[in-house]
């Protein structure tokens, strides 16, 4: 049994990035009122909001850095990232840790829901009507509803 | 002819005596002391002959008469005095003992009023009247009683205080209450932080076996079973939440309710206490205004008893009167008593003259020495001297006898004429009048002999 644990350790840390695409898997989080989806190859895990310390020359959008059982992980604002300005509970917020680019990042998000596998004939491209369309450029459709399905590159990009 | 002596014997008697009587009383007198008068038959013939001859024969004086009837009338008069005074008297007591009978009824419908607001007092007091069992009635002891409902009132407010101390620890109870349910509203919070890190731990589950992919399928059941048991204690933890919620504003509602009753309930009782004191105080000073009024009407039915007291004084008054009654009724027995003698002495001394004035002052002079009552003696002066005026005129100096009459009224003239007329028997009568015996035995209680022998005539004018 220890065998099966070390294995699949193994197998965790060789699963990395593209490697699991082929199963088009998201995490649905809420910010505001809507849901919005990141591909899980992204995801590393979901922690609950913890004290942050802001750096000098940090963009608006960005909370700070949060010290995460020892690694120091920047993290932004979903809210400010993605144009709503009203500010929400940081009490009962979450901070979805991503790993992007080989490199970490946190995004605090208001709520998250659950893992759907969204198959790609119910994935359709956004029109791009505003700037949104950058970091949301797809709609997936799910039994809950229409989940906006973010663009992490350039939700991260600087 | 044979003439039986039975049949001629009394025809020559009669013959005889009508002829004594034709020649005149000498012969009468010497037949009346032969041996035929001896006889009882012939003695009372001849009695009785000799009354008639007597009184053809004697002529009494016109002024004796005269005093004889001023006497009669004076007496007269006094009885009809004394008669008019009994009357009045009689309907005088007759009118105070009706009034003395009201003042009695009066007395008992305030007796009967005075129990009628005793009965009130027991009524009011039915718990706690004091009864003196020994007395056998009820007895009501003020200072007692006062004290009685002071020491029940101040029980009363002491439970009442006991009740309100009870109250205010209720009250205690009921914030702990409070606090222990914001205790439970804390544990929530715990509930709800419990359920959050299962979410989470669900989520990162699901992360895993997701980047897990075939290997990580079966962590994937184990990872949604965990994501279930996080939604349902979510979901728990809501209700949980909620229902503490909607139990703490309950529980704040009805402590802040009990509150309100509370204030509500001791300020209630506080003024029932209040109430309380002035009620019982209201209904003792009640019990001594009754008391009170008791005393008013006892003292009111003994003033009632000081006219009665004086009524009963008038009635004694009015029985002294009618003893001074009975005395000059003596007086007035003694008068005609005198008159029959000075009848008699009219009789016997039938030549002697009298004057009708000198015969009045006289009269008047011994109805004072026989009067002992100032009354008496001013009516029989008034009469006296009125007569005197009365007595001058030419009808008295004829011997009318209606100049006598005019001086009393109707109504007494029936006494008058019956004392007039027991007089004149008595004055008819020569063998049961002794007029020298009475007339020592008159001196003999005045003590004057002397007058006797000076001025018999006095004697024979005053009877």
């Amino acid at each position: 049994m220890l065998r099966d644990l070390d294995q699949n350790h193994v197998e965790y840390e060789e699963l990395d990035g593209e490697d699991i695409s082929d199963r088009n898997l998201f995490l649905c989080f809420r910010v505001g009122a809507t849901r919005y989806g990141i591909e899980v190859m992204y995801l590393r895990e979901v922690a609950n909001l913890i004290e942050f310390h802001r750096m000098p020359g940090m963009p608006g959008y960005a909370r700070g850095v949060m010290n995460l059982r020892g690694n120091l992980i920047p993290t932004i604002d979903a809210r400010s990232r993605l144009g709503l300005t009203e500010a929400g509970c940081d009490r009962d917020s979450f901070v979805v840790i991503l790993k992007f680019d080989g490199k970490l990042h946190g995004l605090v998000v208001d709520d998250v829901e659950e893992i759907h596998e969204i198959p790609d004939e119910q994935i359709e491209p956004m029109q791009n009507i505003y700037s949104m369309t950058d970091y949301a450029s797809r709609v997936g459709r799910t039994r809950g509803g229409e989940i906006l399905l973010v663009n992490v590159g350039k939700l991260l990009a600087g | 002819m044979y003439i039986p002596p039975w049949i001629l014997i009394p025809c020559v008697i009669i013959f005889a005596s009508s002829l004594i009587y034709a020649f005149g009383h000498p012969c009468f007198s010497l037949l009346l002391n032969s041996r035929v008068a001896r006889l009882p038959l012939a003695r009372r013939i001849l009695g009785a002959v000799q009354a008639r001859l007597s009184t053809k024969g004697v002529r009494i004086p016109v002024p004796r008469i005269l005093s004889a009837k001023n006497t009669i009338a004076v007496v007269n008069s006094q009885l009809t005095h004394i008669t008019g005074k009994i009357e009045g008297s009689t309907t005088d007591a007759i009118l105070r003992f009706a009034k003395v009978l009201e003042n009695i009824e009066d007395l008992e419908r305030a007796i009967q009023s005075t129990g009628a607001i005793i009965d009130d007092i027991q009524q009011k007091l039915a718990l706690n009247v004091h009864k003196d069992g020994q007395g056998g009635g009820a007895k009501i002891d003020m200072t007692f009683i006062r004290r009685r409902y002071e020491m029940l009132l101040r029980e009363i407010a002491d439970e009442l205080s006991l009740v309100v101390n009870r109250k205010s620890e209720d009250l205690e109870k009921m914030n702990l209450v409070k606090e222990s349910v914001k205790s439970i509203h804390t544990l929530s919070d715990e509930i709800k932080m419990i359920a959050r890190q299962t979410k989470i731990l669900a989520v990162n589950a699901s992360i895993e076996a997701a980047n897990a992919g075939k290997y990580g399928t079966t962590f994937a059941v184990v990872a949604e079973a965990i994501r279930r048991v996080a939604v349902q204690s979510e979901e728990s933890s809501r209700k949980i939440l909620s229902q503490m919620t909607i139990t703490n504003e309950i529980l704040d509602r009805n402590i802040n309710q009990i509150e309100e009753a509370m204030d509500v309930e001791s300020r209630f009782i506080n003024s029932t206490i209040v109430v309380l004191k002035d009620v019982f105080l209201s209904v003792i000073d009640s019990l001594f205004q009754l008391s009170h009024r008791i005393g008013v009407i006892v003292d009111g039915m003994m003033s009632e008893t000081s006219p009665m007291k004086q009524e009963v004084q008038s009635l004694v008054v009015n029985l002294q009167f009618e003893d001074m009654t009975k005395q000059i009724s003596q007086h007035v027995v003694t008068m005609l008593e005198e008159i029959s003698r000075g009848l008699t002495g009219a009789l016997n001394h039938s030549e002697e003259k009298c004057d009708a004035k000198t015969s009045k002052e006289d009269l008047f002079h011994r109805f004072n020495q026989v009067a002992t009552m100032q009354s008496e003696r001013d009516i029989a002066a008034g009469l006296l001297h009125g007569g005197n005026m009365k007595s001058e005129s030419p009808e008295e100096a004829a011997g009318a006898p209606d100049g006598g009459v005019e001086l009393w009224d109707d109504a007494p003239s029936e006494t008058a004429a019956s004392d007039d007329s027991a007089a004149m028997e008595m004055a008819l009568c020569p063998s049961a009048n002794e007029p020298a015996e009475a007339l020592s035995a008159d001196a003999a209680e005045k003590n004057d002999p002397d007058r006797l022998t000076s001025d018999p005539d006095a004697d024979v004018t005053f009877f």
